[in-house]
């Protein structure tokens, strides 16, 4: 067990082989409230995940406390459908269309997202990158339509062209559509513009920037203890489930067996080389390679504490760093240093480029 | 592409190109107009994302009266100035239009403020809580040298504007049925952390100001359904109940409501917050033809024995079960000749920014609103009745007089 020490530190605990939970990503949070401490949970699909919220109730009651929930829920509702790019009516077609022909207004928080994202393509050397859409899309990650709130479209006729096979010109025209060097910011019109055409995918900060803005309004409401999770890869945890818990029990698959993770007042985003494939090949982008590529890692995972001042959106920059740490099976040199590191590669286990026992 | 292919899309071209173009250019404007936004709520901060798209338009100021809510909707707007006080919006000179976001029962004294001090105003649907405060409205309106929009986005709505072409030119003809519903799975419960505002914030369960589902919700699709057949409600026969939010709330949250239209038409509405399945639709079913609507899309179901017309054959088709349904596409022609036709599902923006767009439109143009006083009046008023219906249990008759705004 590797310990930090702090009320928000990572506690690494080996689990026993037999102790296997079929997700990636266990939520015991549910297991842990009980009659004497009693939990709403509510769930709602957003960018096709489910997410889920466990709030522990401070004694307000359950209609106040759903009301709570209802409305941090509906900010992930709507942040999904903005910012998915299979969406028309969505800010990333819409940014898409208007910032390559001149500045596009946005909102302050889309605004700093944008910016984070940035700053994390240039400090990891380019490993993640948000304006990977036409690779994802050449590579066959997008399937056809997509449109979110339609039935399958797979049964479109008509004036439609093919373009999905990664033909050289396919991939050149695609790679010629990538590079967040061609962002710029205005910050006091809190506007964007594309020196070049873009095709953006929030995909690998979406839900953990969905999930910072849920924190921030249960934080409104004076929640303290809560559990918040997008799917099984995007975490956050407030407070713990009892008075008698240090944290929220959260346990992480990989190849190697399963490892605990003790989170109290922290973000956790991981991302696994053996999880979702696509057409045979893994889902991510490796950016050296314009291609999908596994990783060196199987799995990474990255903790970064609440309310540091040099990361707003701690699971926005937990999610878009272990891309990068996945990629190069370690602890990414420009990662903020108050996030903590777990890499699972070839069954060895690490934290922060150490080996656990 | 080889020459068959070109053919092939050459004459669906043409075909398509039958079709009504029905997305216009967003209004362009040498200044700005100077927008104040008064209540940012969900509402609110939904409207001030949808105006930033709008290079028309600017907002200047935000109002609201929760500190927290007026700190949130300033994120929206970079440089907007925040009041609590929606009268220190009107006094800026800069401000040239205004639109209304509050709770109902609070849009008449704004909207009349506003009116008065000669500026164009945009006031969220329905236009007020009491049939008295909603002919007052419009009486205002019509007085005013300001322009005045109904937030009845469904008029704006390029899908809805494309069916309607449709629906208008016989072919769906004989209109047989209308269903629709809006129904989400939510309490309708807001937060606040001062209990001195509970009442204030959830509004919308208070009996004393609050006109329930189908004043809220429902009048928005008899708004609809109005403008798609000129058929005004003449009778209301609702049924609601609490069931799934047994909190103590006595506003139904659920709600079946039989509107007549005309003579021999019926709309059956179903508004629910226990459920979400299908969400928000429209379905107008006619001798020929059905028209689906649902906010961002939009179908076209031919019967087997209607005529066809040669677009058809071209056009994007999506199956339901057993039936198959023409996709109304609103930029169709140009999204054909890119050969994006199958991107072209849904709207590229949301409807709210469409009716947003005809109100700046009809500022800086000088063209029609998307939904005016008049026609929002009777809409907000068919809601209201609706609603009394349904709280009474007891039909109501509705005559001309009783919709009809002076």
């Amino acid at each position: 067990m590797i310990a930090h020490g702090g009320d928000t530190a990572a506690q690494v605990i080996p689990v026993a082989s037999g102790d296997a939970p079929a997700a990636a990503l266990e939520v015991g949070a549910v297991r842990a409230c009980g009659p004497a401490s009693p939990c709403l949970a509510l769930a709602s699909e957003a960018m096709r995940t489910r997410f889920e919220l466990v709030l522990v109730d401070d004694g307000r009651g359950s209609a106040a406390l759903r009301a709570v929930g209802e409305t941090a829920l509906a900010e992930i509702v709507d942040l999904g459908e903005q910012l998915s790019r299979f969406r028309r009516d969505g800010i990333v077609r819409h940014l898409e269309r208007t910032a390559p022909h001149g500045w596009a207004r946005v909102d302050r928080d889309l605004f700093d997202l944008l910016a984070l994202c940035v700053d994390v393509w240039r400090r990891s050397g380019g490993l993640f990158d948000i304006t990977l859409g036409s690779l994802m899309r050449v590579h066959g990650f997008h399937g056809l339509g997509g449109s979110a709130g339609t039935s399958d479209d797979s049964s479109v006729v008509g004036l439609e062209q093919s373009d999905s096979d990664v033909a050289p010109t396919a991939l050149a025209s695609a790679t010629g559509r990538a590079g967040c060097e061609a962002i710029e910011f205005d910050p006091l019109a809190c506007a964007v513009r594309f020196t070049r055409p873009l095709e953006l995918d929030l995909g690998g900060v979406a839900k953990g920037f969905a999930l910072d803005r849920a924190t921030r309004v249960l934080g409104e409401h004076g929640i303290r203890n809560a559990l918040l999770h997008g799917g099984t890869s995007s975490i956050v945890a407030l407070g713990a489930p009892d008075d008698a818990s240090r944290g929220w029990s959260i346990a992480i698959a990989s190849p190697a067996g399963h490892r605990r993770v003790l989170l109290r007042n922290a973000a956790l985003a991981v991302s696994a080389g053996h999880g979702r494939m696509v057409e045979g090949q893994p889902h991510i982008i490796d950016p050296r390679l314009a291609a999908p590529a596994s990783g060196a890692a199987d799995v990474a995972a990255i903790h970064l504490p609440l309310g540091e001042p040099s990361t707003p959106w701690p699971a926005a920059c937990a999610d878009a760093w272990t891309k990068p740490a996945l990629l190069e099976a370690r602890r990414p040199e420009q990662l903020p240093s108050s996030a903590t590191v777990f890499i699972v590669a070839r069954s060895r286990v690490t934290v922060d480029n150490l080996p656990t026992s | 592409m080889n020459r068959r292919d070109f053919i092939h899309t050459s004459t669906g071209l043409a075909a398509i190109a039958l079709m009504p173009e029905v997305l216009a250019a967003a209004p362009r404007s040498a200044d700005p107009i100077g927008i104040a936004v008064i209540g940012a709520g969900r509402q609110g901060r939904a409207i001030m994302a949808e105006l930033q798209k709008l290079t028309a338009a600017k907002v200047l100021v935000l109002c609201d009266n929760d500190a927290g809510r007026l700190r949130s909707g300033l994120g929206r707007a970079a440089g907007a100035e925040g009041v609590d006080d929606y009268r220190k919006a009107l006094e800026r000179k800069d401000v040239q239009a205004v639109v209304i976001a509050t709770p109902t029962h609070e849009h008449r004294a704004i909207a009349l403020d506003a009116m008065a001090a000669g500026k164009h105003v945009y006031c969220e649907a329905p236009l007020a809580h009491t049939i008295e405060d909603t002919k007052a409205i419009a009486a205002a309106a019509a007085k005013s040298s300001g322009l005045f929009a109904a937030g009845f986005e469904g008029r704006s709505n390029p899908v809805y504007r494309l069916a309607r072409t449709f629906y208008r030119s016989d072919s769906v003809r004989t209109l047989i049925a209308v269903r629709s519903q809006h129904v989400q799975k939510t309490s309708w419960r807001f937060p606040t952390s001062d209990a001195s505002r509970e009442r204030a914030v959830n509004w919308r369960l208070d009996p004393e100001v609050s006109i329930g589902l189908a004043g809220e919700l429902a009048s928005h699709q008899i708004d609809v359904i109005r403008w798609y057949t000129s058929l005004d409600p003449t009778s209301f026969h609702g049924f609601g109940s609490v069931r799934l939010w047994e909190d103590g709330r006595t506003i139904a949250d659920t709600v079946q409501l039989g509107v007549g239209l005309g003579k021999a038409v019926r709309m059956q509405w179903l508004g629910s917050l226990a459920t979400s399945y299908e969400s928000r639709n429209e379905i107008l079913h006619g001798e020929n033809a059905t028209v689906k609507l649902a906010w961002s899309h939009g179908w076209m179901f031919k019967e087997a024995d209607a005529p066809t017309q040669g677009w058809e054959v071209y056009a994007n088709k999506q199956q339901f079960h057993s039936d198959e349904g023409i996709t109304l596409i609103a930029d169709a022609t140009k999204l054909a000749s890119q050969g994006k036709l199958k991107d072209g599902v849904g709207l590229p923006n949301p409807s709210l920014y469409y009716a947003l767009e005809d109100f700046i439109r009809a500022i800086v143009e000088k063209k029609p609103v998307g939904c005016d006083a008049v026609e929002g009046a009777k809409s907000t008023i068919a809601g209201i009745l609706a609603n009394t219906s349904v709280v009474t249990g007891e039909p109501v008759t509705v005559d001309a007089a009783t919709l009809g705004v002076a």
